[in-house]
């Protein structure tokens, strides 16, 4: 079935429209769930969420190119709310309110980056500094859109990017020390 | 290389996870089931198909035993009223107006049974059945034809007995138009003193 007849029997909730739809974007909204929850029973559970309310909501995309996109949305935010409902989001009311920018002197040009050291690095980071780094950096989102989505303020989110950033290269430095 | 740039290039090690293949039937379970309702509907329909079949069954099998029933009981009343006709004996006509009472104790009065009563009252028959039958009739104090039947009966009987009986009966029943065969009998040479003597005492009670 081509994409716009898929979109479009999703829409009349076909079943087998919705199944092909699941198998074409399970394993990407998978990936970015686990992202942010940090664990894959609960990334299967958000996932098969986000597909439920994205085909209850189908009705709502207006373009039919903006699926996957649209998806992805919707799968951060059921992420984000799981980790609310667990509350593990309590960092966000700790948050320092930052007045004044830091500034971005990390270029990490001075360290030989291996991907799978960056990987795991970001991983072990604090959430607060974690998922903000993972949004950005991987999901794309902008630090306005980061901090509209978590409720912050945007230089918030930036200074606490820079200052994962900074965490981020201690550790892979650490590691190279090693 | 700065950060941002090296993870876009590398991005395709954060997408190296695959959603586990039996969560695809997990999946398809639960959509069915917040989704397609409808389809379950369709799903669930030869079961109500299968129930409404059964219902349908019970419901005859109950009706054909109920109208069997009925039909016996319509039987067992017929044969019992052919019993009460002036052409059997004396000691079957009694035992069927027994039976009657026995079997129709707590029921509504049957117009068939009542006929057939009030054709005993009238008629010439034995002063037992015509007892019997008066007070197998008092059960139905409120049926203005069982009391307008008493009250005829009492202008026309002759058996002392029955008229003592017919009188206690409308005495009970506190009908005011007794009075007529009350005089009647009160005023008829031929009535027994102990009989007038009834009926001049339930005259003056209704009087009162």
């Amino acid at each position: 079935m081509e994409r716009p007849e898929l979109i479009k029997a999703c829409k009349q909730n076909n079943l087998k429209a919705q199944m092909q739809v699941y198998q074409m974007y399970k394993d990407m909204l998978y990936n970015v769930s686990y992202r942010i929850v940090k664990n894959e029973h609960d990334a299967q559970d958000t996932v098969h969420d986000t597909f439920i309310k994205a085909f209850q909501n189908i009705s709502k995309l207006e373009n039919d190119l903006n699926l996957g996109p649209w998806l992805k949305r919707i799968v951060v935010n059921s992420s984000l709310d799981f980790l609310r409902k667990k509350k593990k989001l309590g960092w966000l009311q700790e948050s320092y309110e930052f007045t004044e920018s830091i500034e971005e002197d990390d270029t990490y040009e001075d360290i030989t980056l291996k991907v799978d050291e960056v990987k795991k690095a970001i991983y072990n980071l604090k959430d607060k500094y974690r998922i903000i780094m993972i949004l950005y950096l991987i999901e794309d989102y902008s630090h306005k859109e980061i901090a509209e989505q978590l409720g912050l303020k945007e230089g918030t989110v930036r200074n606490q990017y820079i200052r994962g950033k900074r965490l981020l290269k201690q550790q892979l430095q650490n590691s190279i020390a090693l | 290389m700065s950060l941002e740039k090296f993870v876009k290039k590398h991005q395709d090690v954060f997408d190296d996870k695959k959603m586990p293949e039996a969560a695809s039937i997990d999946f398809e379970r639960r959509l069915k089931k917040e989704l397609h309702q409808d389809s379950s509907k369709v799903r669930r329909l030869p079961i109500i198909t299968y129930l409404s079949v059964a219902a349908s069954v019970a419901l005859l099998i109950t009706i054909g035993f109920w109208y069997q029933n009925w039909q016996e009981r319509i039987d067992i009343r017929d044969n019992l009223v052919s019993a009460l006709d002036e052409s059997e004996t004396n000691s079957s006509r009694l035992e069927a107006i027994y039976e009657i009472e026995d079997t129709y104790a707590n029921e509504k009065e049957d117009e068939k049974i009542l006929k057939a009563y009030f054709k005993i009252l009238h008629d010439d028959s034995d002063a037992n059945s015509k007892s019997a039958v008066i007070d197998a009739l008092l059960k139905f104090p409120n049926n203005a034809l069982v009391r307008n039947e008493l009250i005829e009966a009492l202008g026309n009987e002759k058996e002392p007995l029955i008229q003592l009986k017919l009188i206690k009966s409308v005495a009970r029943l506190r009908e005011q138009r007794a009075k007529a065969p009350l005089k009647k009998i009160i005023e008829d040479e031929e009535s027994l003193p102990l009989v007038k003597g009834n009926a001049s005492a339930l005259l003056a009670m209704l009087n009162q």
